[in-house]
């Protein structure tokens, strides 16, 4: 059984996205109009590539590990020019670094185009998993914001990326959950399962749920505790995400 | 006493604590079940009677789970009452000013909906092929299967076609992937699990040549098993009559003659779907957790945008940003 053959032009579009992205990084110490016309090219063309592999399954390209991290790393870099106003350099390299990180671990993973089983066509799916990995992203950027105010940088901006975008992270995950649940009960007949993967979905969300109502409590309030607990966040989505793959044992998801 | 618990599930530090709380006990349990899978051999899909039936100390992380959940989902209705109240008595009147405390109400909700589910949930296999199976209130048997592939082969779409006799009103439904056969709002559910090929037993009974499947009965047997393998000389029928302590095995009689009330002559095999019933209980609960959690996350993004919108207006005519904390409060009311 072999699968869709990988589009030609997938590898050229690969390799000029990851050379835009590192003249996008080179490019801070040059204007913020350049590194951020650079940046909104490394995505166009990040982009194109998994367009190209949809088209090419006919399916929402999503089916594969090296599609999971290359779609990863497309939401956080879309994350890293939403985030250009926050006026941070820490913040845009903490999502750069994560997002350039994801992109690199892509070539460990066969590039090979991989049809999506039956269990994975439904329209939940296309729901569910985009909004997780915008949700993991934003709040990718929220630490990123709180590892900024950690080393100093007090201005409004990091500050007022870390609440929002964990306020967005938690509002667009909820949604993801109720996507997800519904997928789980078609598929299983059960929106939750004792299952690694989606135990720590809920840890995430309930970690986040705790995290946006910080600001009705003023000792969490303060930037260091928060900013801390933003990092600890970020611990909590990776175990979510890549976690739960390589760490436990007994998981259905397998990324 | 009461004042002070109250006072207590009133302070949002108390909710935030239990908040994290509950995402640590979460967490360790995955660690936990990880290490320790023995401990948790009977646990599948959602259900929580494990925990309660055989309560170990393995089992710590969930009960205290258990205790950060209520006494948060307690905070959130106190401090959403408290909420509504103040909106109330401030005549806010802005929809959306209303979305988080309708949240919380959908948080609550779905605390009692996983409760509900996880004491009364259960889950059964059942075979189905050409003849009638008696499922729930209704018996199905398969009528056709279809299978379409893609070009290189890999299966799309699996699709049981059924008929169903309810009571002799008899109709078609269909079964597949992700399109399980619902009733009274998602509490009963048919999942496909998956094409197989079942043996049949090949009985005469008195004259009457029959093709039984495991579980099948016929006036006082039932057929309980069907062995076949490379140790054996020639595949065996077992065979429970009512009233004997133990089953009877048949031998393989291909040539048994009219006379003998009930000879095994034969194997068959037949394609079948192994079907999944499912009992959700609270699968009505948890229908209107999800519109009511829809909803209000729609509300609570609505009402973050309209006060991102005022800050922006606020700081074009004072020319300085309020910090995040004070600005929620003054929108608060």
């Amino acid at each position: 059984m072999n699968g869709p053959a990988l589009p030609a032009a997938f590898g050229p579009l690969y390799v000029a996205a990851a050379c835009a992205y590192g003249a996008a990084l080179l490019a801070e110490l040059g204007p913020p109009r350049l590194r951020r016309a650079l940046l909104a090219l490394g995505l166009a063309l990040h982009l194109a590539g998994l367009v190209l592999r949809g088209v090419a399954i006919a399916y929402f390209p999503l089916t594969s590990k090296f599609e999971s991290f290359y779609a990863f790393a497309l939401f956080v870099f879309a994350v890293l020019l939403v985030a250009e106003r926050s006026g941070s350099r820490v913040h845009r390299l903490g999502l750069f670094v994560v997002g350039g990180t994801f992109y690199a671990l892509t070539t460990l993973f066969p590039t090979a185009l991989s049809e999506a089983p039956p269990l994975m066509r439904t329209v939940w799916y296309p729901l569910h998993v985009p909004a997780s990995f915008l949700s993991y992203a934003l709040w990718t950027s929220a630490a990123a914001a709180g590892l900024a105010t950690l080393l100093g940088n007090r201005g409004p901006g990091p500050r007022r990326a870390m609440e929002d975008h964990a306020f967005w992270g938690f509002a667009i995950f909820s949604l993801s959950m109720i996507f997800g649940g519904a997928w789980g009960y078609v598929a299983w007949g059960a929106w939750f399962l004792w299952d690694p993967k989606l135990v720590w979905s809920l840890v995430a969300w309930l970690f986040y749920g705790a995290f946006v109502h910080l600001k009705y409590w003023p000792a969490g309030n303060a930037p260091r505790p928060k900013a801390s607990l933003a990092l600890v966040g970020f611990l909590v989505v990776m175990v979510t995400y890549v976690g739960t793959s390589f760490l436990f044992r007994h998981s259905s998801h397998s990324f | 006493m009461l004042p002070r618990l109250l006072a207590a599930l009133r302070s949002q530090r108390f909710g935030v604590l239990a908040g994290f709380a509950a995402a640590f006990f979460l967490a360790l349990g995955t660690v936990v079940m990880d290490l320790a899978p023995e401990a948790y051999a009977g646990l599948s899909l959602d259900d929580m009677r494990p925990f309660f039936r055989e309560p170990r100390l393995v089992h710590f992380w969930f009960y205290g789970l258990a205790l950060a959940v209520a006494l948060w989902g307690a905070s959130a209705l106190v401090c959403t009452w408290d909420s509504v109240r103040t909106r109330l008595r401030h005549r806010v009147r802005r929809v959306s000013a209303y979305g988080a405390p309708l949240f919380h109400v959908a948080f609550v909700l779905a605390l009692f909906a996983h409760l509900h589910n996880g004491l009364g949930e259960s889950t059964a296999a059942r075979v189905v092929g050409s003849d009638w199976t008696a499922i729930g209130d209704a018996r199905y048997r398969l009528a056709d299967l279809t299978v379409t592939t893609s070009p290189s082969g890999m299966p799309r779409d699996i699709r049981a076609h059924l008929e169903r006799d309810r009571a002799g009103q008899v109709d078609t439904v269909d079964v597949a992937y992700n399109a399980p056969l619902v009733a009274d709002v998602g509490a009963h559910a048919l999942l496909l699990g998956r094409p197989i090929e079942r043996p049949l037993a090949v009985l005469r009974v008195v004259g009457e040549r029959r093709r039984l499947a495991i579980g099948d009965r016929v006036g006082a047997f039932v057929l309980t098993r069907v062995l076949q393998s490379r140790s054996l000389r020639a595949p065996m029928a077992e065979l429970q009559f009512d009233g004997e302590p133990s089953p009877r095995w048949l031998p393989l009689t291909p040539g048994a003659g009219p006379s003998e009330l009930v000879a095994f002559v034969g194997i068959d095999r037949e394609r079948a779907v192994l079907l999944t019933e499912r009992v959700n209980p609270a699968a009505p609960l948890v229908v209107v957790v999800a519109l009511v959690a829809a909803l209000a996350t729609v509300l609570v993004v609505w009402e973050h945008l309209w006060r991102a919108r005022r800050r922006a207006r606020r700081a074009a005519v004072s020319g300085e940003t309020p910090a995040p904390a004070v600005e929620d409060a003054i929108a608060l009311g």
